[in-house]
């Protein structure tokens, strides 16, 4: 029962800050989260956060235990998929990149969005799929109640459009007999 | 008078100029017919990579060519070596080593002012059209980079005058939900592409010469009963 929580490669420190906050952490587990793993990209843990969690030691990787809840993080991976692909749950930057691969993976998604950000083009996509039920939206501030509601886990499944019939279409305009 | 005479001359030259070119618009347009039928068995591919996310969903498009591609060129941005991988990597993947990597000045790193973006679109495009030129594509794929349009005016430009034979499709990054990127509303307005794609509906009904990327779907896939056809239908 693992949370994943990911930044991509931007510096969102409000979001993993806000993910350790001590009503974040009760919330994840009232849900049954046992296990918290962190990408926090560039950012930074606030000291509040390093000192009640992390016993006043700060790098670029770490791990420590909480009150039940283990608690890791690192920077960067070559690839995060197995990590997303563990989580029971993912609480991720609203980055497009990020977006499509969990909805990929039909896991149970709340996006944050960095309010901080002046016209964040990023989230239109992230505010798009939240509308059409695929996903839950939310700012650092109310990221606590998001995790708590039910429809969490009752999120519509997302299918990418198949490039297939595009291929097919491209093909047909070049003028190639399709081998079907 | 001899202004007035001057004067006159410049604009009827202007409008046959005009006139011209609206007339070679519309062949290119018109064309399609021909285009349609099957007629050929191997075709060249010439696809512009930009950065980033948009270099994976063009590869997530080019899987499903197969060997009916023979020819590839992959068009990458000068300072770009991170979709120089990707390409290569995915050529890899399918035991193809007939592909070939161009590179191009950027016409516009993100963030460059509107303004110098201007010249430094005109030196791309003089790479563009030398590049199209010796490449002489039959299908050109687009998706969103800067890079992109000084390649789609250099191979419509050779397409118009009928040198080369050129079908040029976009297709808007899935990131696109409301609004088109700079370079396909350059694009769409100007017409000159053969197939704009929009992969959200309310761009369809913004932009309504697009063409809807789950509309394709619907059109081919009869004969598949596709559970999930039905819901992306209602999105």
């Amino acid at each position: 029962m693992t949370c994943f929580v990911t930044v991509g490669t931007t510096l969102f420190e409000d979001l993993i800050n806000k993910v350790l906050s001590e009503d974040c952490l009760t919330n994840l587990k009232k849900i049954g989260v046992k296990k918290v793993r962190l990408q926090i990209g560039k950012g930074n843990f606030e000291q509040e956060v390093v000192n009640r969690v992390f016993g006043g030691v700060a790098a670029d990787e770490g791990s420590a235990s909480l009150e039940g809840l283990e608690i890791d993080y690192y920077r960067f991976k070559p690839s995060i998929s197995e990590d997303m692909a563990d989580a029971f749950i993912v609480i991720g930057h609203a980055g497009a990149g990020t977006c499509l691969e969990v909805l990929a993976l039909h896991l149970p998604f709340i996006t944050v969005t960095n309010d901080k950000l002046m016209d964040n083009h990023q989230a239109e996509l992230a505010i798009q799929l939240s509308d059409d039920g695929y996903l839950l939206q939310c700012t650092p501030t109310t990221l606590p109640e998001m995790i708590l509601k039910e429809e969490l886990f009752s999120l519509r499944q997302f299918a990418a459009p198949n490039k297939k019939f595009l291929a097919e279409h491209i093909k047909e305009m070049v003028g190639i007999k399709s081998e079907s | 008078m001899f202004f007035f005479f001057f004067f006159v001359t410049a604009v009827i030259l202007f409008g046959v100029l005009c006139l011209t070119a609206f007339m070679a618009f519309q062949v290119r347009h018109s064309n399609h017919s021909a285009k349609i039928k099957p007629r050929k068995e191997k075709a060249s591919l010439c696809a512009v990579l930009g950065s980033g996310g948009h270099t994976t969903e063009m590869l997530e498009l080019i899987k499903h060519f197969g060997e009916e591609f023979e020819t590839r060129t992959y068009i990458i941005a000068d300072t770009d070596t991170i979709s120089e991988d990707k390409a290569k990597e995915h050529e890899k993947s399918r035991n193809n080593e007939k592909f070939v990597i161009e590179r191009i000045p950027r016409a516009r790193e993100v963030g460059q002012s509107y303004f110098t973006s201007i010249a430094s679109t005109f030196h791309a495009t003089v790479f563009a059209v030398k590049l199209i030129y010796n490449i002489r594509p039959d299908l050109v794929l687009l998706n969103g980079p800067g890079t992109c349009i000084p390649i789609a005016l250099a191979a419509a430009f050779f397409d118009m005058i009928r040198l080369i034979d050129t079908v040029i499709i976009y297709e808007e990054s899935i990131c696109r939900v409301k609004k088109l990127s700079l370079s396909g509303g350059i694009l769409y307005y100007l017409g000159m592409v053969d197939c704009l794609i929009v992969q959200w509906p309310g761009l369809k009904r913004k932009y309504p010469r697009a063409t809807y990327i789950h509309d394709l779907e619907t059109k081919t896939a009869v004969s598949s009963p596709d559970t999930s056809a039905a819901d992306k239908k209602s999105i």
